[in-house]
């Protein structure tokens, strides 16, 4: 693994100046957007209700850094799309492992980032004119860990796969994860099925298992083992995917 | 150096491209790369590059694997591919992205180079032409000053005056410790620029010599008329009349026709390198 961070920089220098112009222009459209559209809804609010649903902001939340995110994301290696742009890219003069972080950067932490930012802009404005709105629900807050580790699995899955086809990679990706998936469940109900054999009816157990920790145990498992399994994870599949990423830079070809 | 040793590639596992090939480049050369097509001029360019991997064998620049695609490498080559994706840019915002990459880039040679292209410094890449876009590729090749160019093409979608400014040029930057290679069908355009030449066929190398050696041993004469001479090696009937190949036994002067040396090499492989050798 080679690193340099001038060299870095310039990688960074040079994606910003070919890229800047859509990149621009999609922060600048979502922006105005949901300014737009929040204005839309206050101004056509008949009975001046000075607030917009609690999931306001948290369905966009979901839509504009979850989804746009990883279709940001299967978008990133934009330059495999044609075998010129290929070439360009992988004769560049920067090592796989500076092409690789650098994408992992902009799609793990820049665009969350900027679109978040983005998005807690135009509420602040909103707050001008709505006296009464909150950010997001306590619902929505006690999700937002779920949604981050969910976010960086399949951002991980995203990546290698950007990596991996040239074009199509979002429904290439999604196909290839659902099989999968498929597969997975199939191979894990066999395992069961071995393993409990009479206990098992198809893909549900046909009796009851009930486990009965003593609640010292569960509260000290909910307070101590929980959370670093949890943060382990977090840590875990970003890295574990920007390595297998990295291999897969390495191999990748015109 | 190049030092192609031992090369295996196949895009398919049962249609194998090369086997077991092996070349030698030098520094201070240009060589013109040619075949038919589908011969693989392009695939071994690329696999010199290390966009493509070899199967069995290694592809040496510099004493490190093409294959690696290391940056210390990446920064002493320039490819110029056949087809080209450039992005949507200013030309001056261009040569700030990608310039800086390549240490040894000369900023006034790409002045100077655009200048005798034509191609306005300001224009944006996505309104030129395909010439002019390749124009402007080649300037910055030819600037970054590697000491690998690679160039497939280049003279396709180049207007006539280009195509002799491109020779021009090409001869005034060339430097000693550089290898260029140029992969090429359209042999005429590069007629005088090529010092050694390569023909690939069947995914083997089938002739390796340079131009000094070829005059020397072989002689090209024209001919109104198909002339029956006895050591006639290759004949072919051109626009102005007949082209022939003769040993040249008697040390004259002639120059050599590489489209007629190509065809006389695909068609009499063995007699002609049994002239030469």
């Amino acid at each position: 693994m080679e690193f340099n961070i001038k060299r870095f920089a310039q990688l960074i220098k040079r994606d910003f100046i070919t890229y800047r112009k859509p990149l621009l222009f999609g922060i600048a459209t979502l922006f105005l957007f949901l300014l737009a559209l929040s204005s839309f809804l206050w101004f056509t609010n008949v009975n001046q209700v000075q607030q917009l649903d609690d999931d306001y902001w948290s369905s966009w939340l979901v839509v504009f850094v979850f989804f746009g995110g990883l279709v940001f994301t299967s978008l990133v290696f934009w330059e495999f799309r044609t075998p010129a742009g290929r070439i360009s890219f992988l004769s560049l003069p920067a090592s796989n492992f500076e092409k690789v972080l650098s994408r992992w950067i902009y799609t793990l932490v820049l665009y969350p980032l900027v679109t978040l930012t983005s998005i807690y802009m135009v509420y602040l404005i909103c707050k001008l004119f709505y006296t009464n709105i909150t950010w997001v629900s306590m619902e929505f807050s006690r999700l937002t860990n779920d949604l981050i580790m969910l976010y960086l699995l399949i951002h991980g899955v995203m990546l290698m796969f950007g990596i991996w086809f040239n074009k199509y990679v979002a429904p290439k990706a999604a196909l290839i994860s659902f099989a999968a998936f498929l597969i997975g469940t199939v191979c894990f109900s066999l395992f069961i099925y071995v393993v409990f054999n009479n206990l098992f009816d198809g893909m549900m157990m046909d009796r009851e298992i009930r486990v009965h920790p003593k609640p010292e145990f569960q509260q000290s498992m909910e307070v101590t083992v929980f959370p670093i399994v949890g943060t382990l994870l977090l840590v875990f599949i970003p890295v574990f995917f920007f390595v297998v990423s990295y291999f897969k830079m390495k191999e990748k070809q015109v | 150096m190049i030092n192609i040793e031992n090369l295996h590639f196949a895009y398919r596992k049962k249609q194998p491209l090369f086997s077991d090939l092996r070349l030698k480049l030098e520094e201070g050369k240009i060589y013109g790369l040619l075949g038919k097509n589908g011969t693989g001029k392009s695939t071994l360019l690329k696999l010199m590059i290390g966009g493509l991997a070899p199967n069995q064998g290694k592809v040496i620049l510099n004493k490190l694997s093409a294959a690696d695609r290391k940056p210390a490498l990446l920064q002493d080559i320039y490819y110029l591919p056949e087809e080209l994706d450039l992005p949507s840019l200013k030309i001056d915002t261009y040569l700030q992205a990608y310039a800086p990459f390549y240490p040894k880039f000369d900023y006034n040679k790409f002045d100077d180079l655009l200048t005798v292209f034509e191609v306005d410094r300001h224009s944006n890449m996505s309104k030129l032409s395909f010439g002019q876009k390749k124009k402007v590729s080649i300037a910055f090749g030819m600037a970054s000053q590697v000491k690998y160019l690679l160039m497939d093409e280049p003279t396709n979608g180049l207007d006539i005056p280009s195509k002799s400014q491109f020779r021009k040029a090409l001869l005034k930057g060339f430097k000693e410790d550089q290898v260029i290679i140029i992969s090429t069908h359209q042999i005429r355009d590069l007629n005088q620029l090529i010092e050694s030449v390569i023909i690939l066929d069947e995914g083997k190398i089938i002739f390796h010599k340079d131009t000094i050696e070829i005059e020397n041993k072989l002689y090209f004469s024209k001919h109104l008329t198909q002339e029956a001479l006895p050591d006639l090696i290759y004949s072919e009937n051109g626009t102005g009349g007949y082209v022939h190949i003769q040993p040249n036994n008697e040390g004259r002067s002639s120059e050599v026709e590489l489209e007629i040396l190509f065809n006389a090499v695909i068609t009499q492989k063995d007699l002609v390198n049994q002239h030469l050798n």
